[in-house]
């Protein structure tokens, strides 16, 4: 099976990568292997002047590396020198192109990322589309391993230090107009005209050898401090600068931009075999790490959770109602009008409560539009998908309803039947509850099978989890459609039971009593929150009740001590009337800990818990509660559980989830140990 | 004939230039009347066949606004729309433009109406410095490009200021408040005739207000960057706080005048629109429409008077349709001015002053002041110009039926020597 062709057009050969079995294409050891055969002979043969290499897939270049196969790397025994190996047949096909003989161009529209854009970098010249889906970038650091096929060499020699570094780092993509202005790209044009462009600019380039003059003229091209920076010592002052601020963001984590660094910064005007050998080695001992076997595991997690939506079949749907106009209903209107981009009828009370939610898009929109991420135009048309009023006008088209008003049975219940009246027969009416059960709400419904739980977590236009919550009586068409706009908000969808606390909050509300009881017995706030943030956590737990909410957190460990009872005890500090004088808000907005006040409610003095203990009982409270939900069937799976309380609640994606880093506390469990990152 | 009716339709709360809504263009405002009459009225935008909208103080950057509008209030991109421009009647001319397609069997369904945002009327350079920048562009080399600075006068920066342009009539030169001041004087109409008549028009759309009679009409607008629900007309003035009315200064005619702002239609920025359609459509989506559209007429006489343009237009009414000034229950005038609708008052009711001024064979009939713009009109609610016209429609289509009466006239004067008028009429098949 072949996934390239050649076709010939006058003396340029466009060698076009399709490959038959997949939607987009990857690079993996055998189309490695077909590319360095293929251009063995375009090297050799005579009616041959010149290569455009260019995809045959709408879909876009490469996507990257075949994560398949790199999953496998990953949890292999002897993952580091397979790492390393795979790295090395790359980097022997990207310099195969760089030292080709004749003039290499790559023509490139849609995704060109990882694997795909080292290959476009080790061309002599690049030529980029203005499509909107075309980008360029490497975001491998996304996976916890390094670019491995030249990628930490060839795009900062390329666009300067600190532009290809940063780039690296923060794995963004840049659009085919930035990689033009970057120099990242020669030439851009409408994805039509990129086969001819790419002639031209292949004809322009003629001597293979005028590429290392084109780098060099480029080098002399960027302004004149960022020269600067590639100077020994400014570039050693850089690296420790930008170290510096990857520690702070990652505690020490993650191996991989740390080898980035030293890869940039300490190669930086060495020789091309020194600096890939360096670079196959960091990818071995990245790839071999935790971290990235986790992430990999949860890339592969969060595709999967498209399955859930089942083979049911289903339309797009163009009109989704909105009832709800709150801080929850404001954040889901953003996701709906931004990212899935249907019209949004939106419910409020009174108009003055609407005015808020198109506020709130808007400044979404305005905000894109500053960072450039989209056109004004573009902005615009988002916002004005928002029709406000206080009646169901427009409700008459919608394919989903979501209902995200306060947590009262008979409000939600009453809106139900006012929905039901005017909404088609096949519409879906999903709920943003957190505290009530579908199947209660569902009661007195003609139609119960189309009512679905939808819960968004907070804040609704950031967080990448939607919990989806079938009652008994919802139908498989009705969950299917609630995981399909799921999807297309851009949302990672979990199907949960309907029990009380569902997932997610029934696990982090397990864990935040037990650092409650904690406190209770005297461990400082401050070191309880320490201990959560130094596993990884982005914020402590204590302050977590801050930032939820006092009243908001107490109605729901009331509703979930309701359901689990004595599992879950309650300190009596929890239950004071005042308890909102523990926390201050400050004037960035965040919340802070009074430990003080705390400590003068329970009286008790430190036990001298150390944070190591208290990481361990936090951590056990977690999971203990985790593996009930998957003994219980809340939730099918237990790496779905470890999605879910990644993208629910900020637990570290680099320990893979509870289960998974239940398993590697175990003793002997887990796989390879994690890596701190040597050499 | 197909019998042509006013289906429904929504206006936006009309409000003070420069004030809340200064932050709405035009299209803006025009995109969310539209989104709110969709919302509103159970009709599929996708079996309208036009979409016509009034505008005077047309936006430069949304060239023909009502397309604009149409688009981004996210209706088919097959339906065709069009921007019409009658001064003050612009409005009503989009009616009159469905009402014509209707007849003459273009289509169907129409949405009808206005938008307006005098805040944003432009500015404009005034010759001499848009003289200047062309003679810059032009200007290659340093001493060529110093020579024009040279020619910098500090009085170039005065700018034109297009609402005072747009409403000077410059056939006569007359801005449209000379012409009030002209059959004030004219007609011996006093300035305490003329507060009386404007306070009267503020307590009128009060006692509206708070009988909550523009509920059916209003639907809520929102203006970046606050976002602020804005939901009732601003312009009305609250007796007990508002400067007396006696204190104003008259503003046209500084020597003895007695047009004031006080007693003069308001600036003001809103929107409106008209679903107009066919009796037997209405019937097939089974909505009873608001009234009936008996008949419509435009007239022109002498600039310097066009604030009379109701009397003419009205005869010319009356004389196409059969119908009498006593047939009509309820009437809107709209309040370009409060001697403007004084005077016209009394030639509606006096067949010299319509004969020998107006060259009418008669005059039109006496208007009952009892049902004269029982909710305020634009003294008190503001005229935004392009959209006042579909205002009026509506608010006399719903006060047929408030009032129980059987038909009603609606017209207007237009900058410019002209005057335009429409009747409705309630039937067994309206509302």
């Amino acid at each position: 099976m072949t996934r390239t062709r050649i076709e010939l057009n006058g003396r340029v050969a466009h060698l076009i990568l399709d490959d038959p079995g997949a939607k987009v294409n990857t690079l993996g050891a055998e189309l490695l292997a077909e590319l360095a055969g293929v251009l063995g002979a375009l090297a050799t043969d005579p009616a041959v002047g010149a290569v455009v290499i260019r995809s045959g897939k709408s879909t876009g270049f490469i996507a990257g590396a075949d994560l398949n196969e790199l999953g496998a790397i990953a949890v292999a025994p002897d993952a580091r020198e397979r790492g390393l190996a795979a790295a090395r047949l790359g980097q022997a096909l990207m310099n195969t192109i760089e030292d080709f003989p004749k003039p290499v161009v790559a023509a490139v529209n849609g995704a060109c990322l990882g694997g795909g854009l080292e290959l476009a970098l080790a061309c002599h010249g690049r030529a980029v589309s203005s499509d909107p889906s075309t980008k360029l970038g490497l975001p491998e650091l996304r996976f916890g391993i390094v670019p491995g096929f030249g990628g930490t060499r060839r795009l900062p020699q390329l666009i300067g230090l600190m532009r290809g570094l940063e780039g690296i780092l923060s794995s963004r993509s840049w659009s085919g107009r930035q990689a033009l202005k970057l120099g990242l790209a020669d030439d851009y044009c409408f994805p039509e005209q990129l086969p001819e462009v790419a002639e031209a600019l292949a004809a322009k380039l003629g001597d293979a050898a005028l590429h290392r003059e084109v780098l060099a003229a480029r080098r002399k091209t960027l302004p004149a401090w960022m020269r600067l920076l590639h100077l020994p010592g400014l570039r050693h002052l850089l690296a420790m600068r930008v170290r510096a601020e990857v520690m702070k963001k990652t505690h020490g984590r993650y191996p991989a931009p740390l080898r980035v660094i030293r890869l940039v910064i300490g190669h930086w005007g060495g020789s091309r075999d020194r600096w890939l050998a360096a670079e196959a080695g960091a990818l071995g001992d990245t790839v071999s790490t935790r971290v990235a076997q986790n992430l990999i595991r949860l890339f592969f997690l969060g595709k999967d959770a498209a399955k859930q939506a089942g083979t049911i079949p289903g339309a797009a749907v163009e009109t989704v109602g909105l009832v709800g106009t709150g801080l929850m209903g404001s954040g889901i209107a953003v996701a709906l009008a931004d990212h899935a981009g249907v019209r949004v009828p939106l419910k409020g009370t009174s108009a003055k409560k609407l005015g808020p939610v198109l506020r709130k898009v808007w400044d979404y929109e305005a905000k894109r539009i500053k960072r450039r991420q989209i056109e004004r135009v573009s902005g615009l048309k988002r916002f004005q998908l928002l029709s406000p009023g206080t009646d169901y006008g427009g409700f008459r088209n919608a394919g989903v309803v979501i209902e995200a008003v306060q947590e009262s049975l008979e409000l939600k219940r009453r809106i139900y039947v006012e929905l039901e009246a005017i909404l088609p027969a096949a519409a879906v009416i999903a709920t943003n509850t957190s505290s009530l059960s579908i199947d209660d709400l569902a009661t007195g419904m003609a139609h119960p099978e189309r009512l679905v739980g939808m819960h968004f977590f907070m804040p609704a236009e950031v967080m990448p989890l939607v919990e989806v919550i079938p009652g008994s009586r919802s139908s498989p068409e009705a969950v299917a459609a609630v995981v399909r706009l799921a999807l297309a908000m851009d949302k990672t969808p979990v199907v949960v039971k309907d029990t009380p606390g569902f997932l997610v909050n029934r696990v982090l509300v397990a864990y935040a009593l037990e650092a409650a009881r904690m406190v209770g017995e005297g461990v400082p706030a401050s070191r309880v929150d320490g201990a959560a943030t130094a596993f990884g956590f982005p914020m402590g737990p204590v302050r977590l009740v801050a930032e939820v909410g006092v009243d908001v957190m107490r109605e729901v460990v009331r509703h979930l001590q309701a359901a689990y009872g004595d599992r879950l005890p309650a300190p009596a500090w929890i239950g004071r009337e005042d308890l909102a004088r523990a926390f201050t808000k400050g004037r960035d907005g965040k919340w802070a800990v009074n430990g003080d006040v705390i400590a003068g409610w329970t009286g008790k003095p430190d036990p001298g818990t150390t944070s190591a203990e208290i990481e361990q009982r936090l951590f056990a409270a977690l999971l203990d509660e985790s593996r009930r939900c998957l003994l219980e069937g809340v939730v099918a799976s237990a790496g779905l559980l470890d999605l879910a309380m990644v993208y629910g609640t900020g637990f570290p994606p680099d320990r893979g989830g509870p289960i998974r880093e239940g398993e590697s506390r175990a003793p002997g469990g887990g796989g390879p140990a994690p890596d701190s990152g040597t050499s | 004939m197909a019998e042509i009716v006013i289906l429904d339709g929504v206006r936006t709360p009309f409000v003070k230039a420069g004030t809340a809504a200064k932050g709405l263009t035009a299209q803006e405002l025009g995109r969310q009347v539209l989104v709110s009459l969709f919302r509103k009225v159970p009709v599929p935008p996708a079996e309208v066949d036009e979409v016509i909208l009034g505008c005077v103080a047309q936006p430069i950057d949304a060239t023909n606004v009502a397309r604009v509008a149409a688009i981004n209030a996210g209706l088919p991109l097959s339906i065709p729309a069009y921007t019409v421009q009658r001064n003050c009647s612009s409005s009503m001319q989009a009616v009159s433009n469905a009402i014509q397609m209707i007849e003459s069997g273009r289509a169907e369904v129409v949405v009808a109406g206005g938008t307006e945002s005098l805040s944003n009327a432009p500015l404009i350079y005034n010759p001499e410095f848009t003289e200047f920048f062309n003679r810059l562009s032009k200007a290659k080399t340093l001493p060529q490009r110093l020579a024009v600075f040279a020619s910098f006068r500090l009085g170039m920066l005065n700018p034109r200021i297009g609402i005072l342009e747009g409403l000077t009539d410059p056939t006569c030169g007359m801005i449209m408040g000379q012409t009030a001041e002209l059959l004030a004087r004219e007609l011996g109409i006093t300035r305490i005739q003329q507060d009386d008549f404007a306070l009267a028009s503020h307590r009128k759309a009060a006692t509206a207000v708070s009988r909550g009679r523009f509920g059916r009409e209003i639907a809520p607008l929102y203006a970046p960057p606050g976002f602020e629900a804005i939901e009732a007309d601003n312009g009305i003035r609250d007796e007990a706080t508002a400067r007396p009315l006696g204190d104003l200064h008259p503003v046209f005619d500084r020597h003895h005048g007695t047009v004031t702002a006080g007693n003069s239609s308001q600036i003001t920025d809103g929107a409106a629109a008209l679903i107009i359609t066919t009796r037997d459509r209405a019937a097939a989506w089974g909505i009873k429409p608001l009234a009936r559209i008996v008949g419509d007429a435009y007239a022109g006489l002498e600039p310097r008077r066009m604030g009379l343009g109701p009397v003419v237009s009205t005869a010319k009414l009356l004389a196409r349709t059969g119908r009498r000034m006593s047939d009509f229950g309820v009437v809107e005038i709209n309040e370009a001015f409060a001697a403007q609708v004084l005077a016209c008052l009394r030639f509606f009711d006096s067949d010299r002053l319509s004969s020998d001024r107006l060259g009418l064979p008669k005059a039109p009939g006496p208007v009952n002041p009892a049902m004269l713009n029982v909710n305020g009109g634009a003294i008190a609610l503001g005229h935004p110009v392009g959209s006042t016209g579909a205002r009026l429609l509506l608010t006399l289509a719903h006060e047929l039926k408030e009032r129980n009466v059987e038909s009603g006239l609606a017209t207007l004067c237009v900058g410019g020597g002209q005057g335009a008028a429409f009747a409705l009429e309630r039937t067994a098949w309206t509302q």
